[in-house]
């Protein structure tokens, strides 16, 4: 099965981000071929330069880092949810692949289960 | 043809629609010939565990709507362990584990792990979330 | 691989053109729950693309409306609808 977990909210405000998360990390150990796409507000949840522990909370997002380890491969950004912030690849904790549209589209269309939490 | 159907639901029971559209959908699905694999319930949807629910005899209970469906269906229902623990929904196995003074699990939920909702994911030939 | 998109809450031009963007020309859109009040939003119901309205929903809100509205009237027919795509996606922006 191929999954994808679309991240469309900041993260610390809600836990849906860090159990969004969660719930890609158990479909990949249970050997599901998993992607994560940011989008929106979502893209905030890469951003460099996070400071959680001022108010007391995980920096789970340094998790995206590791990713590797979960057999999680695939982190894509939709190109426009970077530019509406004025946001740059660079600004971001790691690197992604900054899909345009035809390749958004296209990720949406061939997965075979979508979620978004 | 008859479909296999997983459903998640991550929306809480008194800020969303969720829980009551959820029901409904299941409820069709077996009215359509189509069947359960199960539902899971992640998030705040997992408060609906709570067997200490208690509200007015005039208001929708949505605890005693999926033990209706449960039972009428023999549907597994099943609310994320990680979760609802976080949150004080704790089965009575965890309660002693983690020395909690009581536990607060309606008798008809299960508490499961995230692997039983990729098996019922992958075992479904649709998922559909309800938030 | 077709895709019911659902979305369940109003949500920001932003999101909907996200939404919008991402959507494959087998896809269709099906709003529910709160999401039925885009349908009367006159900013967003313009650029709404192949959209449904679970009926019973918008009856509930006292949203009713004679023009061209592709109605999905109950429960029973939202079940068959979702057979008639390969997945689902609920677009969870709040």
């Amino acid at each position: 099965m191929n999954q994808l977990y679309i991240f469309t909210k900041p993260p610390y405000s809600t836990d849906s981000g860090k159990e969004q998360l969660d719930m890609a990390l158990a479909a990949a150990s249970f050997d599901q071929s998993v992607g994560l796409l940011f989008v929106g507000e979502g893209v905030w949840q890469l951003i460099d330069d996070q400071h959680p522990k001022l108010v007391g909370q995980k920096e789970y997002t340094r998790l995206f880092n590791g990713l590797d380890l979960y057999d999680i491969e695939h982190l894509y950004v939709y190109h426009k949810s970077l530019t509406h912030y004025g946001l740059l690849p660079e600004q971001l904790l790691r690197k992604v692949e900054i899909l345009n549209d035809a390749e958004y589209k296209n990720l949406i269309e061939r997965s075979s289960q979508v979620f978004s939490l | 043809m008859a479909l296999k159907y997983a459903i998640l639901v991550t929306g809480s029971p008194y800020t969303s629609q969720a829980h009551s559209s959820a029901q409904r959908f299941v409820d069709a699905c077996y009215r359509q010939g189509h069947s359960v694999h199960s539902v899971f319930f992640y998030g705040d949807a997992v408060y609906v565990a709570n067997e200490l629910w208690n509200p007015a005899n005039d208001e929708q209970n949505l605890q005693q709507g999926w033990s209706s469906l449960a039972s009428q269906y023999d549907l597994t229902i099943n609310a994320c362990v990680s979760v609802a623990n976080k949150r004080g929904i704790v089965s009575q196995e965890d309660a002693e584990l983690a020395g909690l003074p009581d536990h607060n699990v309606n008798a008809d939920f299960h508490i499961a792990g995230l692997g039983e909702w990729v098996e019922a994911s992958s075992h479904s030939d649709r998922v559909i979330h309800f938030s | 691989m077709s895709c019911l998109h659902i979305v369940n809450r109003p949500i920001s031009e932003e999101q909907l053109e996200t939404l919008v963007a991402s959507m494959s020309s087998n896809d269709s859109l099906l709003l529910i729950e709160d999401g039925c009040y885009l349908i009367k939003n006159n900013v967003l119901a313009p650029k709404l693309k192949a959209a449904k309205v679970l009926k019973i929903d918008a009856t509930v809100r006292g949203i009713s409306d004679t023009s061209s509205i592709d109605w999905v009237p109950d429960y029973d027919a939202f079940v068959a609808l979702t057979a008639e795509f390969t997945k689902t996606l609920t677009w969870t922006f709040h």
